[in-house]
């Protein structure tokens, strides 16, 4: 250990601790990166995949703001494909199958070639706090290191217990052992925890399966890319395979339901609705008599597969009894078996929206600690804890990302102001202003805060400019330019009645895309493209949305103070003065999101928040 | 009003809540944290009263000489209009006694109350939502019963539930497409948003009802201009309707030189007739400029009746659609009546039947005929809409209804659809008071009167 004194210390080297200690970096903090075992870095805890609807946006986001994860997977994805490309451009997003193996020596290898971040091997056991603020970390050999600032990103370890059937055995994942320690040091620090569930499937050995007799899935030919900054990597591409369940296998599973720990009461944590576990999915959708499996090969150099969509915690022989009456799958052989695990979450009211703990000044939290799921939604919180953690120490304004910039501040928003009752993914839907929050526009979006925040690395930023030029420049030209009548007669559009129209207008029609359109379409990149046509044929949505947003500043720029006390508020009812007094909101946008706050209480809350700006501002 | 901004909700605030003028009655209203307190040090010595209970009362001044004796009655909150505790104090209406018991209260601590506060505070409290406090400034208001009972079916939350129902069922085709756009593993088919149209009819239809019942010019009344030539007897039909001599009758034609209007309003309805001069063409001077104003105000009209006397029959030659009543049916013969019938329908003319100001036949039904115009029976019974700002956003919802058939018509993406029909339940949502601003809640809450 070079030295034991940072500016910052990231407990946990998942997806959300590697965005969190290299975005600190890149803000030229030195940080420590504390992880159970080096070479878990990064680890694919589930399936091996990045992306997917909603997902994609936030890794698109992440890049935009100079983070690492999209670059990591464009290198090292063996499987590309757009998702809903035919449901509209807020919509479309990008998915990519990792070689699970390559990514997380990819990112090992970003972390190990940053000069600013100090691998840590060990267990946190403590977090030592004084009246004063935060000291720094106990090791459990005995070290300590000191910060005035601490990420915690422990994911699933935190009191950690898996179950397979009757098994149980502590753990964050199979292989790993728990985080019980810091859990304790936590609540005695007095951080609330909840209890959250996740599962996970069987593994299976790809030489056991026959897959000739499947249907096959690939990537898309012209593979999307998740970095702005990349260029395709050189890896094999490889499909993935389509089964499905059948009655046999449904009536294998309600034959040992009672086996199964979630419906023995043994699982105590909730579990994500949407994406039940497979004894789950055969009660709940009784009628059903298939589901999709996706079988998914977690590398190229690997004979691991991931069958997607059955994950279970039944009995060992169970799980290989159901397995074997699934098609393609009657010989399998299982490498690991199909596990549930329960974990500690603290849940995210706790906290600010820089992602702070209200209580412990100095203390964030980021990842599945703050009861999400997936690695996309853990690697944006990551991010922008440490921003926060670096600039709450610099006395800079905290960085927050509104609903109408990213998804990243609806997911933000969302734990912060609503809190969790179950492991939150991101979805679009529930972004109130999707259609201008694209995947392509992600960078566009963006800039001026990776700029503001300086978390861009070196030359970056002119790349990103370069970019932007470019795109204004293809705007501009087909705002400008007229219809030829050349280029009429090849749309098979009437000279007479179109030329004239500037290619913009043309643009708008449903039928053209900018390729069509563009002689020398060379010039401009097909991201570029993408995102110049899908802004003009939404222009009129996103006008809409704009207003809309315009409309609902009004209650976003009307701060409420931070130091009330909203158990003393007059007028508001008992719910909602505790609700108010224990999220407290830094808006009344903020506001109005809480769960059970009505439209009367906000009126009433304007009142209020007018009253106490005047007493502020006499004061002052 | 004071602006939402300005507000103070910890005052107590009083006010007159009957009207002005002298009555047999007179109430004063307290509501607010001191409220009980107040009435208390209005009579001295008084016993604790029970909430929901008249309690007789002296009301003392501040040296105890005795003001009036009146009747108390205290509403505890939350079970209160406001939900805060309220007394109203039941005095004798004397205009003086009035008076000095709202200046006492303001010696105890109260302060008047501005327009429309006891509402506000009742919204602010939650013991209305925002559509059913606007139904109050429309009770209020109301000039009849129609007009009440609409608005008192607001204020019970009519409006609110349809409007909740209609957001309800939208949300649902929305969540449903949420659910296809963010699992792109469920199939869409050819027939996906087909199976949602009938659900949208359906709203859309009632939209259409609410809308097409909306009476948002309710307490405007209506004016009806009744043309013709001179001495066809609309002053006498005037009168037949009133039922006196008010309109001065003359058989000589010209008696009639300025309109004169005459308010017709009955029990359910407000209009007005103007009677106008009889438009001929070789008047003169005084009596050439009152047909000049006839016909001004028969474009400035509502409605335009022309009576056509059966004997001589003079044909409209006005700039406006006009309804064309038959005159003076008694002295005519049932071939002739026809043969005008028919000459009315080859001028393309809206016939609306005979009159006679003699036998008084058919006099009533041409009024029955007019009210049915202007107030037509509802077709929902107990939801009305009244107020313009829930019209304006019913009709935005069901524009983002058209405008998604529309989209959906043209090959639109879901991400798209979904969003037009987000865009109708977050307008009906407003109704109800989500993501309203200061501006507009000073705007509603401004329309009060003071006391209520």
């Amino acid at each position: 250990m070079r030295s034991s004194s940072f500016e910052l210390i990231v407990v946990g080297a998942g997806h959300a601790g590697c965005e969190a200690a290299l975005v600190a970096s890149r803000l030229g903090a030195s940080v420590a990166l504390v992880t159970l075992k080096l070479d878990k870095i990064a680890q694919m805890s589930c399936n091996p995949a990045i992306g997917g609807v909603g997902k994609g946006h936030l890794v698109r986001e992440i890049d935009a703001l100079g983070g690492a994860m999209g670059k990591v997977i464009d290198a090292t994805g063996i499987q590309f494909r757009r998702l809903n490309s035919s449901r509209g451009a807020a919509v479309r997003s990008t998915r990519a199958q990792a070689d699970s193996k390559l990514y997380k020596e990819a990112m090992a290898r970003v972390i190990r070639a940053t000069d600013e971040i100090t691998l840590v091997e060990g267990e946190v056991v403590a977090l030592e706090y004084a009246s004063d603020g935060i000291k720094g970390v106990q090791l459990k050999d005995g070290s300590f290191l000191s910060s005035p600032a601490v990420v915690i990103t422990t994911g699933t370890f935190l009191n950690g217990l898996c179950h397979i059937g009757e098994e149980k055995f502590d753990g964050g994942r199979v292989g790993d052992g728990p985080a019980n320690f810091l859990s304790k040091s936590l609540r005695e620090l007095g951080l609330s925890l909840g209890r959250f569930k996740t599962g996970t499937t069987p593994r299976l050995d790809s030489n056991s399966i026959g897959w000739e007799r499947l249907e096959i899935q690939h990537g898309d030919i012209e593979r999307p890319r998740f970095s702005f900054d990349s260029v395709d990597n050189a890896l094999e591409q490889i499909p993935c395979h389509i089964t499905q369940t059948n009655p046999e296998t449904h009536k294998v599973i309600s034959d040992n339901l009672h086996r199964s720990p979630l419906y023995r009461g043994i699982i105590q944590g909730l579990g994500p609705r949407y994406c039940p576990s497979l004894e789950d999915k055969i009660v709940r959708f009784a009628d059903k008599a298939n589901h999709t499996i996706f079988l998914e090969p977690e590398g190229l150099d690997t004979n691991w597969v991931y069958p997607n969509g059955i994950s279970t915690s039944l009995p060992r022989d169970v799980q290989e009894d159901f397995l074997k009456t699934i098609a393609g799958l009657e010989e399998v052989k299982v490498l690991q078996h199909g596990y549930a695990v329960e974990y500690d979450y603290a849940p995210p009211t706790q906290l600010h929206p820089t992602l702070m703990t209200k209580a412990l000044p100095g203390l964030f939290l980021a990842g599945q600690i703050n009861g999400t799921s997936g690695y996309e939604e853990a690697a944006a919180q990551g991010l922008m804890a440490a921003i926060n953690a670096i600039r709450w120490q610099r006395r800079e304004e905290p960085a927050i990302l509104g609903r109408h910039e990213a998804y990243i501040g609806v997911l933000i928003d969302d734990l912060v102001t609503k809190g969790v009752d179950e492991p939150y993914r991101v979805f679009t839907s529930r972004a109130e202003h999707r259609l201008i929050l694209r995947e392509s526009n992600a960078e566009e979006r963006l800039f001026d805060r990776a700029c503001q925040w300086g978390v861009l690395e070196s030359g970056r930023k002119e790349r990103a400019q370069l970019r932007l030029d470019s795109k204004n420049e293809l705007e501009g030209f087909l705002k400008r330019e007229k219809l030829g009548r050349e280029l009429a007669l090849r749309l098979e559009l009437d000279p007479d009645v179109h030329s004239g129209a500037t290619l913009e207008v043309i643009l708008r029609r449903p039928e053209f895309s900018v390729q069509q359109i563009l002689e020398k379409a060379s010039l401009y990149s097909q991201a570029v493209m993408n995102q110049v046509e899908e802004g003009i044929k939404y222009a009129g949505y996103i006008k809409r949305e704009q207003e809309q947003i315009e409309r609902l500043q009004e209650m976003e720029n009307t701060r409420l103070p931070h130091a009330v006390n909203y158990l003393n508020a007059e007028g508001l009812s008992g719910e909602a003065r505790e609700k108010l007094n224990s999220i407290r909101p830094r808006t009344l946008g903020q506001a109005s999101r809480i769960p059970g706050i009505t439209p009367a209480a906000i009126a009433l809350l304007r009142i209020h928040a007018h009253k106490w700006a005047q007493k502020s501002h006499m004061e002052s | 009003m004071i602006p939402i901004a300005e507000q103070s909700t910890k005052d107590t605030i009083v006010a007159r809540a009957t009207s002005s003028g002298a009555g047999a009655i007179g109430i004063v209203r307290l509501s607010g944290p001191k409220a009980l307190d107040i009435a208390q040090k209005l009579t001295p010595g008084h016993a604790e009263r029970k909430s929901h209970q008249f309690a007789l009362g002296v009301i003392r001044d501040l040296e105890g000489r005795a003001v009036d004796e009146a009747m108390l009655v205290e509403m505890h909150g939350p079970r209160s209009y406001t939900g805060e505790d309220i007394v109203e104090i039941h005095l004798h209406g004397a205009r003086t006694i009035v008076e000095s018991v709202l200046s006492l209260c303001q010696e105890h601590g109260a302060r008047l109350a501005g327009p429309g506060e006891y509402t506000l505070r009742a919204y602010l409290n939650g013991r209305l939502d925002l559509a059913q406090a606007e139904a109050v400034g429309e009770l209020v208001a109301s000039q009849n019963e129609s007009q009440s009972s609409v608005a008192l079916a607001q204020l019970k939350g009519g409006l609110s539930r349809k409007v909740k129902i209609l957001q309800r069922d939208i949300e649902a085709v929305v969540a449903d497409m949420q659910a296809v756009l963010d699992f792109p593993e469920y199939p869409t088919g050819e027939g996906y948003v087909g199976g949602h149209l009938n659900t949208l009819k359906k709203i859309e239809e009632e939209i259409t009802n609410l809308v097409s019942d909306a009476r948002v010019e309710f307490g405007k009344g209506r004016r009806v201009a009744l043309c013709g030539a001179p001495n066809v007897g609309k002053s006498s039909l005037i009168n037949r309707w009133m039922g006196e001599e008010r309109v001065l009758v003359d058989g000589a034609p010209g008696t009639t030189r300025d309109p004169i209007e005459v308010e017709l309003g009955r029990g359910l309805q407000r209009w007005s007739v103007w009677d106008t001069a009889g438009i001929r063409s070789e008047a003169e001077g005084l009596e050439k400029r009152g047909i000049e104003m006839a016909r001004e105000r028969a474009l400035a009209s509502d409605l335009v009746v022309w009576l056509v006397c059966g004997v001589e029959p003079q044909w409209p030659d006005l700039d406006c659609p006009v309804w064309v009543v038959g005159s003076k049916m008694d002295l005519v013969s049932s071939g002739e009546r026809q043969e005008i019938e028919r000459e009315a329908a080859k001028r393309q003319l809206e016939w609306k039947g005979w009159i006679s100001n003699i036998s008084g036949e058919g006099v009533q039904e041409l009024r029955d005929i007019f009210e049915l115009h202007f107030d037509p029976p509802l077709s929902s019974e107990e939801t009305v809409v009244v107020k313009e700002r829930h019209l304006e956003l019913l009709r935005a919802a069901g524009e983002g209804i058209q405008r998604f058939y529309k989209a959906a018509q043209e090959g639109m993406t879901l991400d798209v659809l979904s969003y037009e029909l987000e865009d109708a339940a977050r307008a009906l949502g407003m109704i109800l008071g989500k993501d309203v601003d200061e501006a507009l809640l000073d705007r509603i809450f401004s329309e009060f009167c003071i006391g209520k």
